[in-house]
Protein backbone atom coordinates (compact mmCIF):
# COMPACT_ATOMS: atom_id res chain seq x y z
CA UNK A 1 0.00 0.00 0.00
CA UNK A 2 1.16 3.55 -0.65
CA UNK A 3 -0.11 6.83 0.73
CA UNK A 4 -0.68 9.68 -1.70
CA UNK A 5 0.84 13.09 -1.01
CA UNK A 6 -2.53 14.62 -0.35
CA UNK A 7 -3.55 11.97 2.16
CA UNK A 8 -0.14 11.97 3.86
CA UNK A 9 -0.38 15.75 4.31
CA UNK A 10 -3.79 15.31 5.83
CA UNK A 11 -2.54 12.66 8.29
CA UNK A 12 0.37 14.88 9.22
CA UNK A 13 -2.04 17.70 9.88
CA UNK A 14 -4.25 15.58 12.12
CA UNK A 15 -1.30 14.33 14.15
CA UNK A 16 0.13 17.82 14.38
CA UNK A 17 -3.13 19.29 15.65
CA UNK A 18 -3.60 16.58 18.24
CA UNK A 19 -0.03 16.29 19.51
CA UNK A 20 2.17 19.13 18.24
CA UNK A 21 4.40 16.52 16.64
CA UNK A 22 5.69 17.06 13.11
CA UNK A 23 6.16 13.76 11.31
CA UNK A 24 8.69 13.55 8.52
CA UNK A 25 8.54 12.13 5.04
CA UNK A 26 10.58 9.12 6.15
CA UNK A 27 7.72 8.12 8.45
CA UNK A 28 5.52 7.60 5.41
CA UNK A 29 6.56 3.99 4.75
CA UNK A 30 6.26 3.08 8.41
CA UNK A 31 2.80 4.55 8.46
CA UNK A 32 1.77 2.77 5.24
CA UNK A 33 2.93 -0.57 6.67
CA UNK A 34 1.03 0.03 9.87
CA UNK A 35 -2.20 1.01 8.12
CA UNK A 36 -2.09 -2.02 5.88
CA UNK A 37 -1.53 -4.28 8.91
CA UNK A 38 -4.72 -2.85 10.37
CA UNK A 39 -6.50 -3.00 7.08
CA UNK A 40 -7.26 0.71 7.15
CA UNK A 41 -7.49 2.66 3.91
CA UNK A 42 -5.46 5.88 4.24
CA UNK A 43 -8.29 7.91 2.81
CA UNK A 44 -10.68 6.95 5.56
CA UNK A 45 -8.13 7.50 8.34
CA UNK A 46 -9.59 10.76 9.60
CA UNK A 47 -12.97 9.22 10.00
CA UNK A 48 -11.52 6.16 11.74
CA UNK A 49 -9.60 8.34 14.21
CA UNK A 50 -12.76 10.21 15.11
CA UNK A 51 -14.45 6.91 15.64
CA UNK A 52 -11.58 5.14 17.39
CA UNK A 53 -9.46 7.46 19.54
CA UNK A 54 -7.08 4.61 20.35
CA UNK A 55 -5.99 4.48 16.74
CA UNK A 56 -4.36 7.90 17.04
CA UNK A 57 -2.17 6.71 19.92
CA UNK A 58 -1.19 3.63 17.95
CA UNK A 59 -0.08 5.83 15.08
CA UNK A 60 1.93 8.00 17.47
CA UNK A 61 3.67 4.87 18.77
CA UNK A 62 4.63 4.00 15.23
CA UNK A 63 6.14 7.37 14.33
CA UNK A 64 7.92 8.40 17.55
CA UNK A 65 11.40 7.15 18.25
CA UNK A 66 11.86 5.83 21.76
CA UNK A 67 15.49 5.11 22.26
CA UNK A 68 17.21 6.42 25.34
CA UNK A 69 19.23 5.30 28.35
CA UNK A 70 19.71 5.97 32.05
CA UNK A 71 21.73 9.06 33.02
CA UNK A 72 22.01 10.35 29.49
CA UNK A 73 24.20 13.51 29.66
CA UNK A 74 25.41 12.37 33.04
CA UNK A 75 27.00 15.58 34.27
CA UNK A 76 23.58 17.25 34.28
CA UNK A 77 22.50 14.81 36.98
CA UNK A 78 25.48 15.82 39.12
CA UNK A 79 24.26 19.40 38.88
CA UNK A 80 20.71 18.28 39.65
CA UNK A 81 21.89 16.45 42.77
CA UNK A 82 23.45 19.66 44.07
CA UNK A 83 20.31 21.64 43.31
CA UNK A 84 18.09 19.06 45.01
CA UNK A 85 20.28 19.01 48.14
CA UNK A 86 19.94 22.75 48.34
CA UNK A 87 16.16 22.53 47.87
CA UNK A 88 15.87 19.79 50.52
CA UNK A 89 17.44 22.15 53.03
CA UNK A 90 15.19 25.06 52.12
CA UNK A 91 11.85 23.56 51.12
CA UNK A 92 10.05 21.78 53.93
CA UNK A 93 6.42 22.88 53.71
CA UNK A 94 5.72 21.21 50.34
CA UNK A 95 7.05 18.53 48.03
CA UNK A 96 9.87 19.33 45.64
CA UNK A 97 8.45 18.87 42.18
CA UNK A 98 10.27 17.86 39.00
CA UNK A 99 8.69 17.41 35.60
CA UNK A 100 10.20 15.13 32.97
CA UNK A 101 8.80 16.23 29.59
CA UNK A 102 8.58 13.61 26.84
CA UNK A 103 9.78 10.88 29.18
CA UNK A 104 9.48 8.08 26.61
CA UNK A 105 10.12 4.67 28.24
CA UNK A 106 10.97 6.16 31.64
CA UNK A 107 14.77 6.19 31.76
CA UNK A 108 14.88 9.95 32.37
CA UNK A 109 12.30 10.25 35.19
CA UNK A 110 13.80 7.23 36.98
CA UNK A 111 17.29 8.74 36.61
CA UNK A 112 15.87 11.89 38.22
CA UNK A 113 14.26 9.79 40.96
CA UNK A 114 17.54 7.97 41.69
CA UNK A 115 19.30 11.35 41.84
CA UNK A 116 16.66 12.58 44.30
CA UNK A 117 17.22 9.49 46.47
CA UNK A 118 20.97 10.08 46.44
CA UNK A 119 20.57 13.74 47.37
CA UNK A 120 18.33 12.70 50.27
CA UNK A 121 20.76 9.98 51.32
CA UNK A 122 23.63 12.47 51.22
CA UNK A 123 21.88 14.74 53.73
CA UNK A 124 19.86 12.39 55.92
CA UNK A 125 21.37 8.93 55.40
CA UNK A 126 18.20 7.35 54.02
CA UNK A 127 16.77 6.78 50.54
CA UNK A 128 13.21 7.03 51.78
CA UNK A 129 12.09 10.39 50.39
CA UNK A 130 8.56 9.91 49.08
CA UNK A 131 7.31 12.65 51.36
CA UNK A 132 9.84 15.11 49.93
CA UNK A 133 9.82 14.58 46.16
CA UNK A 134 7.27 14.29 43.41
CA UNK A 135 8.33 13.53 39.84
CA UNK A 136 5.80 13.93 37.07
CA UNK A 137 6.51 12.43 33.67
CA UNK A 138 4.50 12.73 30.48
CA UNK A 139 4.64 11.37 26.97
CA UNK A 140 2.34 11.07 23.99
CA UNK A 141 3.17 7.44 23.29
CA UNK A 142 0.99 5.05 25.23
CA UNK A 143 3.22 2.12 24.43
CA UNK A 144 6.28 3.96 25.80
CA UNK A 145 4.39 4.89 28.97
CA UNK A 146 3.33 1.29 29.54
CA UNK A 147 6.93 0.24 29.35
CA UNK A 148 7.87 3.07 31.69
CA UNK A 149 5.32 1.95 34.28
CA UNK A 150 6.59 -1.62 34.06
CA UNK A 151 10.06 -0.27 34.83
CA UNK A 152 11.99 -3.26 33.53
CA UNK A 153 15.20 -2.50 31.65
CA UNK A 154 18.18 -4.20 30.05
CA UNK A 155 20.81 -3.89 27.32
CA UNK A 156 21.28 -0.48 25.77
CA UNK A 157 19.28 1.49 28.30
CA UNK A 158 21.30 0.43 31.36
CA UNK A 159 24.74 0.67 29.76
CA UNK A 160 25.65 3.72 31.85
CA UNK A 161 24.84 2.14 35.20
CA UNK A 162 27.49 0.96 37.64
CA UNK A 163 27.23 -2.24 39.66
CA UNK A 164 26.60 -0.14 42.73
CA UNK A 165 23.65 1.73 41.18
CA UNK A 166 22.14 -1.48 39.83
CA UNK A 167 22.38 -3.14 43.23
CA UNK A 168 20.98 -0.20 45.18
CA UNK A 169 18.14 0.92 42.95
CA UNK A 170 17.25 -2.14 40.84
CA UNK A 171 16.15 -5.68 41.38
CA UNK A 172 17.52 -8.28 39.02
CA UNK A 173 14.71 -10.25 37.36
CA UNK A 174 16.62 -12.22 34.75
CA UNK A 175 20.27 -12.32 33.61
CA UNK A 176 19.93 -9.16 31.50
CA UNK A 177 16.83 -7.66 33.00
CA UNK A 178 16.46 -5.27 35.92
CA UNK A 179 13.39 -3.73 37.54
CA UNK A 180 13.50 -0.34 39.25
CA UNK A 181 12.89 -0.84 42.98
CA UNK A 182 9.59 0.23 44.50
CA UNK A 183 10.96 3.06 46.63
CA UNK A 184 12.24 4.73 43.44
CA UNK A 185 9.16 3.97 41.34
CA UNK A 186 6.83 5.46 43.95
CA UNK A 187 8.37 8.89 43.34
CA UNK A 188 7.27 8.99 39.69
CA UNK A 189 3.78 9.43 38.23
CA UNK A 190 3.21 8.98 34.49
CA UNK A 191 0.62 10.77 32.38
CA UNK A 192 -0.40 10.53 28.74
CA UNK A 193 -0.45 14.04 27.29
CA UNK A 194 1.52 16.45 25.14
CA UNK A 195 3.60 19.35 26.46
CA UNK A 196 2.05 21.47 23.73
CA UNK A 197 -1.45 21.07 25.16
CA UNK A 198 -2.24 24.05 27.42
CA UNK A 199 -5.25 22.31 28.79
CA UNK A 200 -3.41 19.14 29.84
CA UNK A 201 -0.43 20.98 31.25
CA UNK A 202 -2.69 23.12 33.44
CA UNK A 203 -4.61 20.05 34.49
CA UNK A 204 -1.73 17.69 35.32
CA UNK A 205 1.03 20.13 36.20
CA UNK A 206 -0.58 23.45 37.12
CA UNK A 207 0.90 26.94 37.42
CA UNK A 208 4.07 27.84 39.29
CA UNK A 209 4.49 24.38 40.65
CA UNK A 210 7.75 22.86 39.38
CA UNK A 211 11.22 23.37 40.81
CA UNK A 212 12.91 21.74 37.82
CA UNK A 213 11.84 20.75 34.33
CA UNK A 214 13.75 18.37 32.09
CA UNK A 215 12.89 18.80 28.43
CA UNK A 216 15.74 17.14 26.60
CA UNK A 217 15.62 16.01 22.98
CA UNK A 218 11.90 16.74 22.80
CA UNK A 219 11.66 20.09 21.04
CA UNK A 220 13.88 18.79 18.24
CA UNK A 221 10.80 16.94 16.97
CA UNK A 222 8.72 20.14 16.97
CA UNK A 223 8.31 22.98 14.52
CA UNK A 224 8.62 26.59 15.70
CA UNK A 225 5.00 26.93 16.60
CA UNK A 226 4.99 23.79 18.75
CA UNK A 227 8.32 24.76 20.32
CA UNK A 228 6.84 28.08 21.35
CA UNK A 229 3.77 26.46 22.83
CA UNK A 230 5.87 23.92 24.69
CA UNK A 231 8.13 26.60 26.14
CA UNK A 232 5.16 28.79 27.15
CA UNK A 233 3.68 25.85 29.03
CA UNK A 234 6.99 24.97 30.67
CA UNK A 235 7.50 28.57 31.73
CA UNK A 236 4.04 28.68 33.29
CA UNK A 237 4.67 25.40 35.09
CA UNK A 238 7.98 26.51 36.61
CA UNK A 239 8.26 28.34 39.92
CA UNK A 240 10.24 31.56 40.03
CA UNK A 241 13.92 30.57 40.28
CA UNK A 242 12.98 27.20 38.78
CA UNK A 243 15.47 25.41 36.51
CA UNK A 244 15.08 24.17 32.96
CA UNK A 245 17.40 21.48 31.62
CA UNK A 246 17.69 21.05 27.85
CA UNK A 247 19.98 18.66 25.99
CA UNK A 248 23.49 20.19 25.70
CA UNK A 249 23.13 20.95 22.01
CA UNK A 250 19.66 22.50 22.22
CA UNK A 251 18.91 26.18 22.53
CA UNK A 252 15.78 28.24 23.14
CA UNK A 253 17.31 31.66 22.61
CA UNK A 254 15.14 32.30 19.53
CA UNK A 255 11.91 31.73 21.45
CA UNK A 256 12.70 32.40 25.11
CA UNK A 257 12.31 36.18 25.00
CA UNK A 258 13.36 37.62 28.32
CA UNK A 259 11.94 34.81 30.42
CA UNK A 260 15.03 32.71 31.12
CA UNK A 261 18.55 33.55 32.27
CA UNK A 262 21.55 31.45 31.33
CA UNK A 263 23.32 29.71 34.19
CA UNK A 264 26.76 28.19 33.75
CA UNK A 265 27.27 24.81 35.43
CA UNK A 266 29.61 21.82 35.29
CA UNK A 267 26.86 20.10 33.33
CA UNK A 268 26.79 22.78 30.67
CA UNK A 269 24.29 25.57 30.22
CA UNK A 270 21.00 25.41 32.12
CA UNK A 271 18.22 27.98 32.31
CA UNK A 272 16.81 29.81 35.31
CA UNK A 273 13.37 31.44 35.30
CA UNK A 274 13.46 35.22 35.52
CA UNK A 275 10.44 36.77 37.21
CA UNK B 1 55.63 33.45 56.86
CA UNK B 2 53.59 36.61 57.00
CA UNK B 3 51.99 38.55 54.21
CA UNK B 4 54.63 41.32 53.92
CA UNK B 5 57.52 38.86 54.01
CA UNK B 6 55.98 36.76 51.24
CA UNK B 7 55.25 39.73 48.98
CA UNK B 8 58.80 41.04 49.61
CA UNK B 9 60.22 37.63 48.61
CA UNK B 10 58.17 37.57 45.44
CA UNK B 11 59.43 41.02 44.49
CA UNK B 12 63.05 39.83 44.89
CA UNK B 13 62.27 36.56 43.09
CA UNK B 14 63.58 34.64 46.11
CA UNK B 15 62.95 30.96 45.37
CA UNK B 16 61.03 32.00 42.25
CA UNK B 17 62.02 31.59 38.61
CA UNK B 18 62.76 34.45 36.22
CA UNK B 19 61.32 34.38 32.71
CA UNK B 20 63.83 33.00 30.18
CA UNK B 21 65.41 35.28 27.58
CA UNK B 22 63.44 33.87 24.66
CA UNK B 23 60.20 35.33 26.03
CA UNK B 24 61.65 38.83 26.27
CA UNK B 25 63.12 38.51 22.79
CA UNK B 26 59.73 37.64 21.35
CA UNK B 27 58.11 40.39 23.43
CA UNK B 28 60.54 42.89 21.85
CA UNK B 29 60.01 41.52 18.34
CA UNK B 30 56.27 41.79 18.88
CA UNK B 31 56.57 45.51 19.53
CA UNK B 32 58.48 45.99 16.28
CA UNK B 33 55.90 44.24 14.14
CA UNK B 34 58.01 41.14 13.74
CA UNK B 35 58.60 39.02 10.65
CA UNK B 36 58.18 35.29 10.32
CA UNK B 37 61.88 34.64 9.79
CA UNK B 38 62.91 36.85 12.73
CA UNK B 39 60.61 34.78 14.97
CA UNK B 40 61.92 31.56 13.53
CA UNK B 41 65.49 32.70 14.22
CA UNK B 42 64.77 33.34 17.90
CA UNK B 43 62.64 30.27 18.56
CA UNK B 44 64.73 27.70 16.66
CA UNK B 45 67.49 28.07 19.27
CA UNK B 46 65.19 26.41 21.79
CA UNK B 47 64.48 22.76 20.86
CA UNK B 48 61.87 22.21 23.61
CA UNK B 49 59.72 25.13 22.48
CA UNK B 50 60.19 24.17 18.82
CA UNK B 51 58.98 20.62 19.45
CA UNK B 52 55.91 21.81 21.39
CA UNK B 53 55.01 24.37 18.72
CA UNK B 54 55.11 21.65 16.06
CA UNK B 55 52.78 19.52 18.15
CA UNK B 56 50.36 22.36 18.70
CA UNK B 57 50.43 23.36 15.01
CA UNK B 58 49.36 19.81 14.17
CA UNK B 59 46.13 19.97 16.19
CA UNK B 60 42.83 20.14 14.37
CA UNK B 61 42.24 23.67 15.57
CA UNK B 62 45.25 25.16 13.81
CA UNK B 63 45.51 22.57 11.06
CA UNK B 64 41.99 21.50 10.02
CA UNK B 65 43.07 19.79 6.81
CA UNK B 66 45.53 17.55 8.55
CA UNK B 67 48.60 18.10 6.35
CA UNK B 68 51.44 17.14 8.61
CA UNK B 69 53.57 20.11 9.71
CA UNK B 70 57.27 19.39 10.18
CA UNK B 71 58.96 22.78 9.77
CA UNK B 72 59.03 25.52 12.43
CA UNK B 73 58.30 28.29 9.93
CA UNK B 74 55.12 26.62 8.72
CA UNK B 75 54.14 25.93 12.34
CA UNK B 76 54.48 29.62 13.23
CA UNK B 77 52.46 30.50 10.14
CA UNK B 78 49.62 28.18 11.10
CA UNK B 79 49.51 29.26 14.74
CA UNK B 80 49.74 32.86 13.59
CA UNK B 81 52.48 35.42 14.21
CA UNK B 82 50.14 37.37 16.48
CA UNK B 83 49.54 34.34 18.65
CA UNK B 84 53.10 33.15 18.96
CA UNK B 85 53.93 35.20 22.02
CA UNK B 86 51.07 33.85 24.07
CA UNK B 87 51.62 30.26 22.94
CA UNK B 88 55.37 30.37 23.68
CA UNK B 89 54.67 32.04 27.01
CA UNK B 90 52.30 29.23 27.90
CA UNK B 91 54.89 26.56 27.06
CA UNK B 92 57.67 28.33 28.94
CA UNK B 93 55.73 29.17 32.09
CA UNK B 94 54.46 25.61 32.36
CA UNK B 95 58.01 24.31 32.69
CA UNK B 96 59.20 27.02 35.07
CA UNK B 97 57.75 25.68 38.28
CA UNK B 98 59.00 22.23 39.25
CA UNK B 99 56.37 21.58 41.90
CA UNK B 100 56.39 18.28 43.74
CA UNK B 101 53.47 18.80 46.16
CA UNK B 102 50.99 15.95 46.25
CA UNK B 103 47.99 18.26 46.08
CA UNK B 104 49.20 20.00 42.92
CA UNK B 105 47.62 18.69 39.75
CA UNK B 106 49.91 20.05 37.06
CA UNK B 107 47.72 19.00 34.14
CA UNK B 108 44.51 20.33 35.60
CA UNK B 109 46.18 23.61 36.50
CA UNK B 110 47.49 24.28 33.00
CA UNK B 111 44.46 22.97 31.17
CA UNK B 112 42.27 25.22 33.28
CA UNK B 113 44.59 28.18 32.64
CA UNK B 114 44.73 27.48 28.93
CA UNK B 115 40.98 27.16 28.64
CA UNK B 116 40.52 30.44 30.47
CA UNK B 117 43.01 32.00 28.03
CA UNK B 118 41.21 30.53 25.05
CA UNK B 119 37.81 31.81 26.17
CA UNK B 120 39.26 35.23 27.07
CA UNK B 121 40.65 35.53 23.59
CA UNK B 122 37.36 34.38 22.12
CA UNK B 123 35.43 37.03 24.07
CA UNK B 124 37.97 39.77 23.35
CA UNK B 125 36.86 40.03 19.74
CA UNK B 126 33.68 41.71 20.97
CA UNK B 127 35.25 44.10 23.42
CA UNK B 128 36.70 47.30 22.03
CA UNK B 129 40.13 48.19 23.31
CA UNK B 130 41.13 44.69 24.45
CA UNK B 131 43.56 42.98 22.09
CA UNK B 132 43.25 39.25 21.64
CA UNK B 133 46.81 38.41 22.65
CA UNK B 134 46.58 40.49 25.83
CA UNK B 135 43.35 38.67 26.67
CA UNK B 136 45.00 35.31 26.07
CA UNK B 137 48.05 36.15 28.17
CA UNK B 138 45.93 37.40 31.06
CA UNK B 139 43.71 34.32 30.99
CA UNK B 140 46.74 32.07 30.91
CA UNK B 141 48.42 33.73 33.89
CA UNK B 142 45.40 34.56 36.03
CA UNK B 143 46.14 31.82 38.59
CA UNK B 144 49.95 32.04 38.51
CA UNK B 145 49.93 33.11 42.16
CA UNK B 146 48.87 29.58 43.09
CA UNK B 147 52.21 28.35 41.76
CA UNK B 148 53.97 30.80 44.06
CA UNK B 149 52.12 29.30 47.02
CA UNK B 150 53.08 25.80 45.93
CA UNK B 151 56.71 26.85 45.46
CA UNK B 152 56.88 28.32 48.95
CA UNK B 153 54.60 26.20 51.03
CA UNK B 154 54.48 22.89 49.17
CA UNK B 155 52.37 20.50 51.14
CA UNK B 156 50.97 23.05 53.58
CA UNK B 157 48.81 24.33 50.72
CA UNK B 158 46.82 21.21 51.56
CA UNK B 159 44.93 23.26 54.17
CA UNK B 160 43.67 25.54 51.42
CA UNK B 161 42.66 22.56 49.28
CA UNK B 162 40.75 21.12 52.24
CA UNK B 163 38.82 24.37 52.69
CA UNK B 164 37.97 24.59 48.99
CA UNK B 165 36.55 21.09 49.15
CA UNK B 166 34.17 22.39 51.81
CA UNK B 167 32.93 24.95 49.28
CA UNK B 168 35.08 27.98 50.16
CA UNK B 169 36.50 29.77 47.10
CA UNK B 170 40.28 29.37 46.85
CA UNK B 171 41.16 33.06 47.25
CA UNK B 172 39.18 33.28 50.51
CA UNK B 173 40.70 30.03 51.77
CA UNK B 174 44.19 31.39 51.06
CA UNK B 175 43.37 34.61 52.91
CA UNK B 176 42.32 32.53 55.87
CA UNK B 177 45.44 30.32 55.86
CA UNK B 178 48.17 32.74 54.65
CA UNK B 179 46.65 36.21 55.01
CA UNK B 180 47.17 36.85 51.30
CA UNK B 181 45.62 35.32 48.19
CA UNK B 182 46.85 34.07 44.80
CA UNK B 183 45.41 36.99 42.83
CA UNK B 184 47.52 39.51 44.72
CA UNK B 185 50.66 37.33 44.86
CA UNK B 186 50.30 36.56 41.15
CA UNK B 187 49.99 40.20 40.19
CA UNK B 188 53.15 41.06 42.12
CA UNK B 189 55.10 38.32 40.32
CA UNK B 190 53.85 39.46 36.91
CA UNK B 191 54.87 43.01 37.70
CA UNK B 192 58.39 41.80 38.51
CA UNK B 193 58.42 39.80 35.28
CA UNK B 194 57.64 42.99 33.40
CA UNK B 195 54.22 42.20 31.99
CA UNK B 196 52.00 45.11 30.93
CA UNK B 197 50.22 47.02 33.70
CA UNK B 198 46.74 46.15 32.39
CA UNK B 199 47.55 42.42 32.68
CA UNK B 200 48.86 42.89 36.22
CA UNK B 201 45.70 44.79 37.18
CA UNK B 202 43.32 42.21 35.68
CA UNK B 203 45.08 39.32 37.45
CA UNK B 204 45.00 41.26 40.73
CA UNK B 205 41.21 41.71 40.63
CA UNK B 206 39.94 38.66 38.73
CA UNK B 207 38.03 37.48 41.81
CA UNK B 208 37.25 40.79 43.51
CA UNK B 209 36.57 42.86 40.41
CA UNK B 210 34.37 45.41 42.08
CA UNK B 211 37.30 46.35 44.39
CA UNK B 212 39.26 47.51 41.39
CA UNK B 213 39.22 51.28 41.10
CA UNK B 214 39.01 51.40 37.34
CA UNK B 215 37.37 47.99 36.82
CA UNK B 216 38.67 47.46 33.28
CA UNK B 217 37.04 45.41 30.53
CA UNK B 218 40.04 43.09 30.62
CA UNK B 219 39.41 42.35 34.30
CA UNK B 220 35.75 41.61 33.58
CA UNK B 221 36.71 39.46 30.62
CA UNK B 222 39.09 37.21 32.54
CA UNK B 223 36.64 36.95 35.43
CA UNK B 224 33.86 35.79 33.11
CA UNK B 225 36.16 33.41 31.21
CA UNK B 226 37.12 31.84 34.53
CA UNK B 227 33.40 31.20 35.16
CA UNK B 228 32.92 29.79 31.66
CA UNK B 229 35.66 27.20 32.22
CA UNK B 230 33.02 25.45 34.34
CA UNK B 231 31.58 24.25 31.04
CA UNK B 232 34.53 21.91 30.67
CA UNK B 233 36.01 19.30 32.92
CA UNK B 234 39.00 21.60 33.46
CA UNK B 235 37.60 23.58 36.27
CA UNK B 236 37.95 23.70 40.04
CA UNK B 237 34.86 22.55 41.80
CA UNK B 238 34.71 24.94 44.70
CA UNK B 239 31.20 24.19 45.80
CA UNK B 240 29.65 26.58 43.29
CA UNK B 241 26.77 24.79 41.60
CA UNK B 242 25.94 27.38 39.03
CA UNK B 243 26.50 31.02 38.15
CA UNK B 244 23.61 32.98 36.68
CA UNK B 245 25.41 35.19 34.18
CA UNK B 246 22.98 38.07 34.47
CA UNK B 247 23.74 38.36 38.20
CA UNK B 248 27.49 38.54 37.64
CA UNK B 249 29.10 42.02 37.69
CA UNK B 250 31.74 40.97 35.16
CA UNK B 251 29.16 39.74 32.69
CA UNK B 252 27.06 42.89 33.13
CA UNK B 253 30.16 44.90 32.23
CA UNK B 254 30.68 42.95 28.98
CA UNK B 255 27.16 42.12 27.94
CA UNK B 256 26.44 45.36 26.12
CA UNK B 257 29.37 44.80 23.78
CA UNK B 258 27.93 41.51 22.56
CA UNK B 259 24.92 41.78 20.29
CA UNK B 260 23.45 38.33 20.67
CA UNK B 261 25.11 37.28 23.90
CA UNK B 262 23.07 34.11 24.51
CA UNK B 263 24.05 32.87 21.08
CA UNK B 264 27.72 33.66 21.61
CA UNK B 265 27.74 31.74 24.91
CA UNK B 266 26.46 28.69 23.04
CA UNK B 267 29.11 29.16 20.36
CA UNK B 268 31.82 29.35 23.00
CA UNK B 269 30.44 26.19 24.54
CA UNK B 270 30.90 24.48 21.14
CA UNK B 271 34.42 25.87 20.68
CA UNK B 272 35.53 24.67 24.08
CA UNK B 273 35.78 21.23 22.49
CA UNK B 274 38.64 22.44 20.27
CA UNK B 275 40.32 24.09 23.18
CA UNK B 276 40.22 20.86 25.16
CA UNK B 277 41.80 19.11 22.20
CA UNK B 278 44.73 21.54 22.15
CA UNK B 279 45.07 21.46 25.92
CA UNK B 280 45.28 17.67 25.93
CA UNK B 281 48.13 17.76 23.41
CA UNK B 282 50.04 20.69 24.80
CA UNK B 283 49.90 19.73 28.47
CA UNK B 284 49.59 16.01 28.66
CA UNK B 285 52.57 14.25 30.21
CA UNK B 286 54.89 13.13 27.44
Amino acid sequence: MTISDRVFDKIRKIIYEKTGLVIGIRDRDKLARFLSSRDIRPKSLEEEIEYDRKLLYDIIDVVTVNETFFFRHESQFEVLEGILKDLLKRVTERKIRIWSVGCSTGEEPYSIAITACRAHFGLYGSYDCESRFEIIANDISREALNKAKEAVYGGYSIRNLSREVLETFFQQEAPESYRVKDFVRRLVTFYLFSVTSDYDVKRYIGFNSCDCVFCRNVMIYFDDNSRRKALDNIYDALRSDGFLFLAPTETIRDISGDRFAIAITMGGIIYVVKR
Amino acid sequence: MNREKLLEDVKKLNKLPALPEVVYKIMLLKEEDCSLSALEGVISKDPVITAKLLKIANTVYFNPYGQSVTGLKRAIELIGVRNIFSVVLSIVVTNLFPIEAKTFYRELFWKHSFLCAFISKRLSRFVKGVSDDTAFTTGLLHDIGKLVFYSYFGDSYEKVVELTQKGIPSYLAEMRVFGVSHDEVGSVLLEVWGLPAEVVEAVRFHHTLTDSRNFSELTALVHVSNILTMLSSFSYNSGVLFVVLNDDPGWLRLKDYITDSDYEIHKIFDDVVYAIDIAEIAWSRE
